[in-house]
């Protein structure tokens, strides 16, 4: 009966219908997958609770504040008193917060007039695309040099890898979106300035548009993935030549494998998979970049939308946008530790 | 017997004392080409930092009429001006020390609570360490340049702000190095023995405890430094830096929004990246050196 609520195993099993004792019941939840999830779900209470406190900690009242940033009219003032329930006691207000999160209703933009999740939808949607398509670039070239440097360790190639990947590093991800701009756009008029689809364009047919959108897409892309692409290269650099000291690419040498076959066969598939798990952990890095490179090019993602949020002190609109951010990151990092843990049972103890 | 002959008598061995190794360390990291470059250009930087700080006034002044703005490089104006018919020189001259405080300060408050939460949480364990870990890890899993965002956003602009921002944002890297590092020295013998005298938990974490870790905290300190360089910059990119003052990051965000890049205007947009890069990049190549230098096992990040 227990052995079926071992860690590991437990994430899907409802601890209902076990008719053990108590301490068997909850078990599952001491499981690591358990722990794991409660964390990240700890993470975006705390990440909300924060959101609430920091509106209201304001200097004044937040209406007030708001009315006199954005110049709303007296109705829209009492309108918005009454949309924060400004004059119910504080922790009945921190509760209808929490209720509304969990539901996704995120108030209303002070800017926009309307409610947050309208604006975020689509946001959600472009940055999910630049994102993804950024991670491609970064996959490939990322372990493309990363091979490259770990199956050469120690050699020129080697050294000046490590060295192209700390500069890229350093680079500020808008100031490359900027020259990026500057050569491929303004100079060669080769891709298209700022935006996700032409001004004003009609298409023919849904192959047209997406060609528009890719070609709108290259150089966002691009932006975030110099960037990282030096990080992901030295990890798996690093993970291919903690590999190579592995004494069954030893035995494989002295079978006389083509040194081809050891590389692939032995070396990059067992090197890939912890490389990719920290890939994801490196996400909340990618937003970062994201954030930059969304206002660089205009593009019209979640990262514009606080930056425009900023510029028009559109608070529930920034702090909404910060909550779906932290959404991405929790998520994708904690599907990165469960796999993670799976590879290497030692993550489990710790 | 004085307190001083005490501690003479539960002083470490050799072996056990990091003692004076910072020459050592000094020596290595210079010989290796990463820390030399990266030194040299520190070097570099911090003179051109106080003397643009002394020669020139932040912000500097404003060309007189219309013709003056986006001046081409020339005789006059070594790399043109700005939008407001600034000189680009002066600019990137003064923005140089708003770089080096900002990423200095900042780093030295993260450090500073990194230091706190990461000896109290590994030198008392058990609950409070689990408590004060989760903490820690959760700071690591938020998404660190939209939470700034938000915070500079709300809070009153102005470098203390950003300074503040970025410090406290910052510290949970460094409380896990450190928080590893006393639980491996917890349990070494001088550590014990300074126990067994009696010496007061906060005495042994100031004097045994600290020392150890120095060193790695100093080498994750350096590219947090990095770090915090480059999140000043994009602070001031997206304008939500110190409004009465220039800094590189600012430049470039005056020369995006005055349409400097869709007129190739390229005197106002690559020296200051140029610049943020090179800096970001010295002191990339100090810690990433000094870490190989203190503990060759592990690889930098």
């Amino acid at each position: 009966m227990t052995s079926s609520l071992e860690p590991g195993t437990g994430t899907g099993s409802e601890p209902v219908d076990v008719p053990a004792s108590r301490t068997v019941r909850w078990r599952w939840l001491r499981s690591y997958p358990a722990r794991r999830v409660l964390q990240g779900l700890i993470t975006l209470f705390v990440v909300a609770t924060f959101n609430f406190w920091l509106f209201r900690m304001l200097p004044g009242d937040p209406a007030r504040l708001i009315a006199r940033e954005s110049r709303l009219s007296p109705e829209a003032f009492e309108q918005l008193r009454e949309s924060f329930g400004l004059n119910e006691p504080a922790w009945q207000q921190y509760l209808t917060y929490l209720t509304k999160i969990v539901r996704f209703d995120t108030g209303i933009s002070f800017k926009a007039r309307m409610p947050v999740t309208d604006l975020l939808k689509p946001a959600l949607t472009n940055t999910l695309i630049l994102t993804g398509a950024a991670l491609v670039l970064i996959f490939v070239f990322g372990l493309a040099f990363g091979i490259v440097a770990g199956w050469r360790r120690g050699t020129r190639t080697d050294t000046s890898l490590t060295l192209t990947a700390l500069t890229l590093w350093s680079l500020p991800t808008f100031w490359v979106g900027l020259m990026l701009v500057l050569l491929f756009s303004i100079s060669l008029g080769l891709l298209p300035v700022a935006g996700i689809r032409s001004v004003a364009a009609i298409y023919r047919t849904p192959f047209d548009e997406m060609r528009d959108v890719l070609e709108h897409l290259v150089l966002p892309a691009a932006t975030i993935a110099i960037v990282s692409v030096g990080s992901i290269a030295l990890i798996m650099r690093n993970s291919l030549a903690e590999v190579a000291d592995e004494d069954y690419m030893l035995a494989a040498r002295a079978r006389g494998l083509r040194p081809r076959t050891i590389l692939w066969r032995y070396g990059v598939r067992n090197a890939f998979l912890p490389t990719f798990t920290l890939m994801a952990l490196t996400l909340g890095l990618l937003m970062a970049g994201t954030i930059q490179t969304e206002v660089v090019f205009s593009w019209p993602g979640l990262g514009l939308l606080m930056y425009e949020a900023v510029q028009d002190r559109d608070l529930p609109l920034l702090e909404a946008a910060f909550f779906v951010i932290a959404v991405i990151v929790v998520i994708a990092t904690t599907i990165a530790d469960l796999f993670y843990s799976r590879l290497d049972p030692r993550i489990k103890s710790s | 017997m004085s307190v001083e002959g005490i501690m003479a008598d539960a002083a470490p061995t050799a072996q056990d004392r990091p003692g004076n190794r910072a020459p050592a360390v000094m020596g290595q990291l210079w010989r290796t080409g990463r820390g030399k470059i990266g030194l040299i250009l520190l070097a570099v930087f911090l003179i051109y930092g106080v003397a643009g700080y002394l020669a020139y006034e932040n912000p500097p002044p404003a060309g007189e009429t219309v013709e003056d703005r986006f001046r081409a490089p020339s005789v006059d104006y070594l790399l043109g001006t700005d939008n407001l018919g600034r000189s680009v020189w002066e600019q990137l001259a003064v923005g140089a020390g708003i770089s080096l405080a900002v990423g200095v300060a900042a780093t030295a408050i993260a450090v500073l609570i990194g230091s706190i939460v990461g000896i109290t949480s590994g030198y008392i364990g058990g609950r409070f360490d689990q408590f004060a870990m989760g903490i820690t890890d959760m700071f690591i899993t938020i998404p660190a340049l939209p939470l700034i965002i938000v915070l500079a956003a709300v809070l009153s602009r102005g470098l203390p702000t950003i300074i503040v921002v970025i410090g406290v944002t910052s510290w949970a890297v460094p409380a896990r190095l450190i928080r590893a590092e006393v639980l491996s020295q917890r349990e070494r013998t001088f550590i014990l023995r300074a126990k067994a005298i009696g010496m007061r938990p906060l005495h042994i974490m100031w004097t045994h405890v600290l020392p150890n870790v120095a060193g790695i905290v100093l080498a994750n300190a350096i590219l947090l430094t990095a770090a915090a360089i480059l999140t000043e910059a994009v602070l001031a990119f997206l304008g939500l830096g110190d409004p009465s003052l220039i800094s590189w990051g600012k430049m470039l965000q005056n020369a995006f929004s005055s349409g400097a890049t869709s007129l190739g205007y390229w005197w106002v947009l690559i020296p200051p990246g140029l610049l943020i890069t090179l800096l970001v990049l010295s002191f990339t190549l100090v810690g990433n050196a000094l870490t190989d230098v203190i503990d060759p096992r592990r690889r930098a990040e």
